[in-house]
């Protein structure tokens, strides 16, 4: 298993690990998640951990090491963009979502840089399609996505922010009110990860 | 900023607020305004900075700074997306009806509040915008940790595979039937023109005019069902090649020329019926249909 672990270019749930058996040889699960877990404890002082992600197990460096690591893949990882991280939030929190239901609510067109920079990375793919005229296709969040954000599951995400209760007045109010996040003044973006200029159109 | 506070001194008084007509230089305008996501996160901002006193019409003043910013942006010449404008006239709209007076709101009624869904939009917006903010904090792969891998070993060369000369005379030989389906079929012209059915339909009936566009002046003589089908022939059809004044649909059909012939007798009837050259009738109904000259 922990070859399998090794190779995997994902995280492998507990139903791929029995496939590697011969089925009369194959372990139960009870005997591969105890397993599993004499790995994770034999991992835990070392480099590189074994961590449950994305529904399935991987092995992924310790974080404490990242500063000398990062050296490895010559400095930074590139920021995502705005756009492709309020994209990515909206499918994750409200898939499966189509296209218009993503416009709608960040109140932009959807530009096709965004959506492929999600597909080519593996977060995000096409579960289906809407049945209403135009069969839009619907769009979902992969196992992918979960093990590169950190996360079991979907369960794992933070629930969303409460629409306040109250008039429109009373949100202006406390809105106007609000010290501005420091992530709210414009013009502190990064070079970031889209390859096309004009990213929103 | 008070006296205290002020971070600068111009002329030696303590800087505490930007001048009115502050010049901002173009491209640090368009850095500025580039960095909005589009029209609600622009509102969402001034809306925050608005920090006015909040009363009815502060969206009127919202909607004042927007148009602003807008108008910048388009003296900037920057690439406008359409729905920064869409929003503009949103506000317009919004702005307008606060103006408008209006009338007394019925005793029990609360009146709709007109920005109720622009403010909807706003709220949902940002509770995805900071969803995005919250996904772009945690821990995640190639930045805070990496997934550990052990290369496959055939990350080098694969070692070609080898074909034997069998295989490759199996391999063409599908290729070769499989081209046998891509083969073209050449429409060739209609062998049939409708046209010059009529024109034969004309001579059987006894009328030497031709239609024109049936091509030359003399139509052959056609004989239908003279190909020897002899199905459908009844006496009256032995008239053949004899103009009558009257024919039946039935002599006129002839099943050897296909489907393709039905059809362009069929319609060469119907041509000659609307260009009122024929009458087509009948002595009762579900009896035989007649042709005739009219």
């Amino acid at each position: 298993m922990e070859a399998a672990l090794f190779a995997a270019n994902e995280a492998l749930p507990l139903s791929r690990l029995q496939k590697l058996f011969e089925e009369d040889q194959a372990p139960t699960r009870g005997e591969l998640e105890a397993a599993l877990a004499d790995l994770e404890r034999a991992y835990a002082d070392r480099g590189v951990r074994l961590v449950a992600t994305g529904g399935g197990y991987q092995f992924q460096t310790d974080p404490e090491t990242n500063p000398w690591i990062q050296r490895l893949f010559h400095g930074r990882s590139p920021r995502l963009s705005r756009a492709v991280l309020e994209t990515l939030a909206i499918i994750a929190y409200r898939q499966p979502a189509t296209r218009a239901e993503i416009e709608d609510i960040r109140g932009v067109s959807l530009s096709s840089g965004v959506l492929k920079t999600l597909t080519e990375r593996g977060w995000v793919r096409v579960v289906g399609r809407k049945e209403v005229p135009g069969r839009p296709s619907l769009y979902g969040t992969t196992p992918a996505f979960l093990s590169y954000f950190g996360l079991e599951s979907l369960e794992d995400l933070p629930p969303l922010k409460e629409i306040p209760e109250g008039t429109a007045d009373e949100w202006l109010e406390r809105i106007g009110q609000e010290e501005l996040p420091l992530s709210d003044e414009p013009g502190e973006e990064e070079p970031t990860e889209e390859a096309e200029p004009g990213d929103d159109e | 900023m008070t006296a205290e506070e002020a971070v600068a001194r111009v002329e030696g008084e303590p800087f505490v607020q930007l001048p009115d007509d502050l010049y901002i230089p173009p491209e640090a305008l368009e850095v500025f305004l580039e960095s909005f996501e589009g029209p609600l996160d622009l509102l969402l901002y001034l809306i925050r900075r608005h920090r006015l006193d909040i009363s009815t019409i502060s969206i009127e003043a919202v909607a004042r700074q927007y148009m602003d910013y807008v108008e910048l942006m388009r003296q900037a010449r920057l690439d406008l997306a359409g729905e920064y404008l869409v929003m503009a006239a949103t506000l317009a709209e919004m702005k307008s009806r606060a103006l408008l007076p209006r009338p007394a709101p019925a005793a029990e009624e609360e009146e709709a509040d007109p920005r109720a869904d622009l403010i909807r939009r706003l709220q949902e917006y940002e509770r995805f915008k900071e969803a995005a903010e919250a996904l772009d904090r945690r821990p995640r792969a190639e930045r805070d940790f990496h997934i550990a891998r052990a290369a496959p070993s055939d990350d080098g060369q694969r070692p070609l595979p080898e074909a034997s000369l069998s295989e490759l005379l199996e391999a063409f030989r599908g290729a070769l039937q499989r081209s046998r389906l891509h083969e073209e079929h050449h429409i060739g012209s209609q062998g049939l023109s409708v046209r010059e059915r009529m024109s034969q339909i004309l001579a059987l009936l006894g009328d030497s005019s031709t239609v024109p566009g049936s091509g030359s002046g003399m139509t052959e003589a056609w004989v239908p069902g003279d190909s020897g089908s002899g199905a459908g022939m009844t006496e009256a059809g032995a008239d053949h090649g004899r103009q009558s004044s009257s024919l039946r649909l039935e002599d006129l059909l002839d099943p050897s020329e296909g489907r393709e012939g039905l059809a362009v007798t069929f319609l060469a009837l119907l041509e000659l019926a609307k260009a009122q050259l024929v009458e087509l009738y009948q002595v009762a109904a579900l009896t035989p249909l007649h042709i005739r000259k009219s």
